[in-house]
């Protein structure tokens, strides 16, 4: 396979009411297996909604996006359902399930792994796996969530902005495993500010260039 | 005449193992006061708890998650909310395009629906700045901003001490922190150390990144 992610002749506009708000016209890009994508860009040039349309949770005007062998439907998650994709989303206030965060990382396995206590021993956070998640900092909710994307095996990692609301020790935590996830082979698509951030992967997908491409570093 | 920050406390039902408890603080009232501390140390609580308690005159409260904040339609909406005047166009056009809108009058009307995350967090950044508060909390404002508007931002809130505003700002930027007159280091929900910045970071034992805080480098 020689890519992992197509996109093809992408259009995508946001309406409300007599707004609108164009995102995307004639958008194609092409991702190798393996490669660690930056993409980067200014507010509101597309990198969050990019990630949200590869994992089919917005719908485009028109064009396709392809993942492995399968085009994206919009609405179906195929790909995190099938455990193909793991997302780690810029902001979590409202995408836990659990009540504690004991039972948010229990969530569909019968206890916590070896793996989850270790990434909770290294970002200090084992302590909180009794605490109600409504009691939880924003910093500590995107440690939650950076436990759980870390402990998934999907092949391909989708991240927005995760290091946003983390300290200094958390982000060191982030950029070790999104290093070690590359090295064994895993694709990783992630959204970032961060000029340093952009020297973690292999190449780089810069929206606010006039003809978006991915390009080696 | 220095800013008094009164002694806090708060506990959190569901919570044990976490209680706020700081005493009181004298400030240097001139620049900004950054409050730094690793993730759940408390800032975000020392900083919710002060614009509930201190409120001669109240603390204008930017929270860390823009939903909370943007409750309108657009812009204007907002800032009709929170004003019986009428509104100032071009002051507020000036300060879109000093946060880096291209167009400013397209967003005084635009939903804030449509906007990506880090659009939120500066049309929230323009609605503060237009509304002239005297004492302002922001918590950690830098957050989805691209490295551009971050040296904006860093610029108007150094310039607030010009217009005698008091500014408490929560931040895990180096840079930030850097710039600021005095520091609030939080562990655990308390004090951990209190005073001006230049000392504490002269002092040998002295280490940002013990709470924290992010060096230029790593951004």
């Amino acid at each position: 396979m020689d890519y992992l992610i197509q996109v093809r002749d992408l259009e995508l506009d946001y309406h409300w009411g007599d707004h609108h708000k164009s995102i995307f016209q004639a958008f194609n890009c092409n991702i190798p297996p393996g490669a660690f994508v930056s993409i980067t860009g200014a507010n509101g040039s597309g990198k969050s909604s990019l990630l949200k349309l590869i994992m089919g949770l917005i719908e485009p005007n028109s064009g396709a996006i392809i993942v492995g062998e399968r085009q994206v439907r919009f609405g179906y998650v195929d790909g995190v359902k099938d455990g193909q994709i793991a997302y780690l989303a810029q902001q979590m206030d409202e995408l836990f399930f659990g009540e504690t965060v004991a039972q948010e990382l229990s969530y569909q396995k019968e206890q916590l792994t070896s793996e989850d206590h270790q990434l909770l021993e290294q970002l200090n956070m084992e302590h909180l796996l009794p605490r109600r998640i409504d009691t939880l900092s924003g910093g500590e909710k995107q440690g939650i969530a950076l436990v759980q994307f870390l402990a998934n095996s999907a092949p391909l990692l989708l991240l927005d902005e995760p290091s946003s609301y983390l300290d200094k020790q958390a982000a060191q935590v982030l950029r070790k495993a999104l290093v070690r996830a590359h090295e064994q082979g895993r694709t990783i698509v992630h959204a970032t500010q961060f000029k340093r951030e952009v020297a973690w992967g292999s190449h780089v997908l810069d929206l606010d260039s006039q003809q978006p491409r991915v390009e080696r570093l | 005449m220095s800013l008094t920050i009164p002694a806090l406390s708060r506990e959190y039902p569901g919570n044990d193992s976490f209680r706020l408890t700081t005493s009181e603080i004298q400030l240097d009232p001139t620049g900004f006061t950054c409050i730094i501390g690793k993730n759940g140390s408390g800032k975000s609580s020392f900083a919710e708890t002060l614009a509930q308690v201190d409120q001669e005159p109240p603390w204008f409260y930017l929270p860390q998650f823009m939903d909370r904040f943007l409750f309108a339609e657009n812009l204007l909406e907002q800032l009709e909310t929170f004003f019986s005047e009428s509104i100032e166009r071009e002051r507020l056009q000036e300060l879109l395009i000093e946060l880096g809108f291209t167009d400013p009058d397209h967003m005084l009307s635009f939903p804030f629906i449509l906007m990506s995350g880090g659009e939120r967090r500066r049309i929230a950044l323009v609605s503060m700045f237009y509304l002239k508060h005297h004492k302002i909390i922001l918590d950690e404002p830098e957050i989805g901003i691209t490295p551009k508007e971050k040296v904006v931002l860093l610029t108007k809130i150094r310039n607030l001490k010009a217009i005698d505003t008091r500014v408490i700002l929560i931040s895990h930027n180096e840079a930030f922190v850097k710039e600021s007159t005095s520091l609030i280091c939080m562990k655990d929900g308390t004090l951990d150390r209190v005073g001006k910045t230049e000392a504490l970071l002269n002092e040998p034992d002295f280490d940002l990144s013990v709470y924290g805080v992010r060096s230029q480098t790593e951004e």
